[in-house]
């Protein structure tokens, strides 16, 4: 009777472990690091055979569409990129104009780094975007991970299939690697630091490489960071670009 | 000469950025050689060289000024003030005074819609990197109705040539000041429809003789499907009428358009392939060929063309192919150039550009400028 009991409580407590959907993780995933508002300063540091360029910038974030991104270094001051709900605005200050970009220009180099206009805005919760399925687990740097892969669900998507490894223990992703269609791997961000801000575990520093490009990566560094700070919708608008 | 010019102009800008605790400062560079054809036959090498350079103040993000202060080499009078501006925000109203630029409609070459500086053009630098920088003397209120909707007045200062306030003041003579019922004023709106930004203005533009001043008014598009289309629609009415015009004549006279498209694509390996094609259409003018004598005199062809495209292998490296076309005399100008950023900020560049045409078209190799080679570097400091 004893081992009985023994078993169950053992599957039991194996289920709830391995119980969780891809749906779960990835929302659970989220939670820890999307917040109502956010506002972060932060650097690209691109390096390629020339050597390393340097762009700072402050970034505002409200939920999952919209953010405003500023450049502060010093050739691209006074640049920004806000997104909206079903579009990107760039400004140019020495023309003192803003265009605004969709569609495949999305991909475009931000800053002639391996971020894209996509990547560095943010783009919806990637349930919306995407059908998940939990593959298993895997050690990223010796820390535990969910495995998930991710499907396009549309092919306005711009990355038609992603790969993510979730720390079991803290649920914020270590590695992500993205695809083509043709199942070719395009990018790889690799996790460097974490570290616990107000209780959320958010990724401080982390490298992106370019697969299809030799000598060539770049690293996303946050050095500031604060959460729930009163943004009123109205601050993600033309007005604010200027 | 050009160098050096430049050089002083450097060291004179930089202990500027030292002294602003909270602002920072950009200087620019950019010194070029070009070579040359006129129209006689002649070959010139020619220096060129600009410096400018701006700031704003970092202290609060409601406030923002700049200055832009420009050399630019060949001219009588080397220093040029390119900008002088502050902009102040309170809550929904921002305040812009100064010497500054305001996007009136849409186009990259061709804006029909930019009434107050007349985008239109064909006289430019085809390796710029940007076409449109003419900037005067204003103060605008900008008033934010919404997320994507604004209304904004301007109230612009009219121009004083500084060649002209010169010959004067060597002339032992007194300047001739412009009047102030010779300034432009205006309104522009902005709002979003159905997920097209639509843009519509009015500019009331004055002259030395009060009847001379003219009204212009311009309506423009903006949508963004899967690619970039866009389209601006003027025109000018006179504050009084000759005895034979009527206003729907001289509104149809005076009628332009300007019509874009843009479209970018980004490939697996991280280049990038860009096309843009835009057209200026004067639906008066004419259709077919003008002689030099004909344009010379005022005439101009009803349509021209503006295509380019750009491609990057990757972001460090472009190559681009512009042209202006006429397509009623099947005349060209093309430029081919392309622009490399090696170390952070400092982009060397080069560009060359052919005249294609017969000897009494718009473009022709024989003009001034029919063919042209352009090298240069810019360093941002």
């Amino acid at each position: 009777m004893k081992k009985i009991l023994s078993v169950i409580i053992i599957l039991f407590l194996t289920g709830a472990l391995f119980g969780q959907t891809a749906e779960e993780i990835i929302k659970r995933m989220e939670s820890n690091q999307i917040k109502d508002t956010a506002y972060s300063e932060g650097k690209i540091i691109v390096k390629d055979r020339f050597g390393e360029k340097i762009t700072s910038f402050n970034s505002w974030t409200k939920g999952e569409e919209l953010s405003l991104i500023e450049f502060t270094s010093r050739a691209e001051r006074g640049q920004k990129i806000l997104r909206t709900e079903d579009v990107i605005y760039v400004f140019f200050p020495d023309a003192e104009e803003v265009m605004p970009i969709g569609g495949a220009a999305l991909r475009d180099s931000v800053v002639g780094s391996d971020l894209s206009y996509e990547d560095m805005t943010g783009d919806k919760g990637l349930l919306d975007s995407y059908d998940v399925a939990l593959l298993g687990s895997e050690a990223i740097d010796g820390h535990d991970c969910f495995h998930i892969t991710m499907k396009a669900k549309s092919p306005t998507v711009p990355y038609p299939k992603q790969d993510v490894w979730v720390d079991k223990k803290i649920y914020a992703w270590r590695l992500v690697r993205k695809y083509s269609l043709s199942d070719r791997l395009i990018k790889e961000i690799k996790i460097n630091t974490i570290e616990n801000i107000e209780g959320s575990y958010i990724p401080m520093d982390m490298t992106i490489q370019d697969k299809l490009k030799k000598n060539s990566s770049t690293r996303f560094i946050i050095e500031k960071i604060q959460f729930n700070i009163k943004i009123d919708e109205s601050f993600f608008s033309l007005e604010e670009l200027y | 000469m050009v160098f050096r010019r430049c050089l002083f102009i450097f060291f004179l800008l930089v202990p500027g950025c030292f002294l602003f605790g909270d602002s920072w400062n950009t200087i620019t560079l950019d010194l070029s050689n070009t070579f040359t054809r006129d129209a006689k036959d002649n070959y010139y090498l020619l220096p060129g060289g600009k410096a400018s350079m701006s700031f704003e103040m970092d202290s609060d993000r409601n406030i923002k000024g700049g200055i832009e202060l420009s050399l630019d080499a060949g001219l009588s009078f080397p220093l040029v003030l390119d900008r002088l501006f502050i902009k102040a925000r309170f809550d929904d109203l921002r305040l812009t005074m100064g010497k500054t630029r305001l996007p009136w409609g849409r186009g990259f070459f061709f804006n029909a819609g930019d009434i107050i500086w007349d985008s239109t053009s064909l006289v430019t630098d085809l390796a710029a990197q940007e076409f449109r920088t003419d900037a005067s003397f204003l103060f605008s209120p900008y008033f934010s109705l919404g997320r994507f909707t604004f209304l904004e007045a301007v109230v612009l200062t009219p121009d004083i040539d500084p060649v002209d306030m010169a010959a004067a003041q060597l002339a032992g003579m007194p300047p001739e000041l412009p009047l102030s019922h010779e300034l432009r004023a205006g309104l522009h709106g902005q709002t979003k429809f159905f997920g097209a930004d639509i843009e519509a203005a009015y500019l009331f533009e004055g002259a030395h003789v009060i009847d001379e001043a003219d009204h212009k008014a311009m309506v423009s598009l903006f949508l963004s499907p899967y690619m970039d289309l866009y389209a601006s629609v003027s025109s000018r009415l006179p504050q009084s009428l000759g005895d034979s015009e009527s206003y729907g004549e001289v509104f149809y006279d005076n009628l332009q358009f300007s019509f874009g498209t843009f479209y970018s694509h980004s490939f697996e390996s991280g280049a990038s392939l860009s096309g843009r094609l835009e057209t200026l259409l004067f639906p008066s003018k004419e259709f077919k060929a003008l002689s030099i004598d004909e344009r010379a005199a005022g005439d101009t062809y009803a349509l021209y063309l503006y295509p380019e495209i750009s491609f990057a292998p990757e972001p460090i490296m472009q190559f681009f192919l512009r042209a202006i076309l006429s397509p009623v005399d099947l005349s060209t100008i093309i430029m081919l150039g392309g622009n490399f950023e090696t170390y952070q900020n400092l982009v060397f560049y080069i560009a060359s550009s052919l005249m294609l045409g017969e000897e009494e078209d718009l473009f022709c190799f024989e003009n001034n400028g029919g063919f042209s080679i352009k090298t240069g570097i810019s360093y941002v400091y």
